[in-house]
């Protein structure tokens, strides 16, 4: 490096130096904070008590995330909650199962059931 | 454990606000560097504490490095299908919390207003030059020339070889001696 290279550099770091020092206050108050949370971490083993800081921590983005991932949830917890609770939505499936599976009937004849169903479809329309 | 406490906080203290210039130099929003900042605190205090305090620097800036080049990818991504949106930047800037009314005093130990209204001025320039750079550059001049690691220790940290380190910073250097030539620094 140039003798006159080494002065540029030392004169950018020198700026960059005090651009560091002179952080607003409000930057100042926020990296402190930061700090802090972070040393309220429980260290590596804790792995879920470190989340749950994490998820506390004072960070816009990582909120705006669990916000979005909470309602997630909760559209799906609700739906399957809808699913399992409200009655006629899976209940003839339930009922098919079980009936067959209490039949005496031979397999053939479930077998063909397909068949049988589509002939009285057949059926009715002529009819119709 | 207390005592590796302490040490840890007094090493973030020491680096907090270089590596929050550090992040706002490659995002230049606010929130978004303190943000990385944030993340790259936690990420070494529960993953890396154990480690000897010498390394720490270095686990440090590759964390924090990491962070600032995943943030590009997805800021990358994100302008690239929502750019067209308008009101996209404003919406972002608006979710900034307000400002603490007692940090916003003035302080009375402080450089006068000339003084600070110069420095500002000088240091704007210098961001932005520095932002102007590709983001491989802008690392490793930060790193190497800011930050004084070794040519070994910053290809560590930026994962490329040291000849790729060399060689961003001389372009880096060229560049900025470019941009600044005509300005009193």
């Amino acid at each position: 490096m140039t003798l006159e290279q080494d002065k540029f550099i030392s004169k950018l770091k020198q700026q960059l130096d005090q651009s560091a020092e002179n952080v607003s206050p409000e930057v100042g108050r926020r990296l402190q904070q930061a700090r802090q949370q972070a040393l309220r971490i429980p260290r590596k083993r804790w792995f879920f008590a470190g989340l749950l800081s994490r998820i506390l921590a004072p960070n816009r983005k990582r909120r705006y995330r669990i916000a979005w991932a909470g309602s997630l949830a909760a559209v799906f917890v609700a739906a399957a909650i809808y699913i399992a609770l409200v009655p006629g939505l899976n209940d003839h499936l339930e009922v098919d199962a079980l009936e067959v599976l209490a039949a005496e009937d031979s397999l053939e004849f479930y077998d063909e059931l397909a068949f049988y169903e589509w002939l009285a479809k057949e059926n009715a329309q002529d009819a119709g | 454990m207390l005592d590796n406490a302490a040490a840890l906080d007094q090493f973030l203290q020491s680096i907090e606000r270089r590596a929050y210039r550090i992040a706002y130099i490659a995002t230049s929003n606010t929130e978004e560097a303190l943000d990385l900042v944030q993340d790259a605190m936690f990420k070494l205090v529960q993953k890396y504490s154990h480690k000897p305090e010498t390394e720490w620097p270095a686990l440090f800036y590759t964390i924090l490095n990491s962070r600032i080049y995943d943030w590009y990818r997805k800021s990358s991504v994100r302008n690239r299908w929502l750019g067209w949106l308008p009101g996209q930047r404003q919406a972002d800037d608006d979710n900034t919390q307000p400002a603490d009314p007692i940090s916003q005093c003035e302080d009375t130990r402080a450089a006068g207003p000339e003084q600070v209204i110069e420095q500002t001025a000088t240091m704007q320039t210098i961001e932005s030059a520095l932002q102007t750079l590709p983001l491989r550059q802008q690392q490793a001049f930060l790193l190497r020339m800011w930050e004084e690691f070794s040519v070994e220790e910053t290809a560590g940290i930026m994962g490329c070889s040291q000849g790729s380190v060399k060689t961003h910073c001389f372009r880096a250097i060229a560049r900025l001696r470019e941009l600044l030539e005509d300005k009193e620094l």
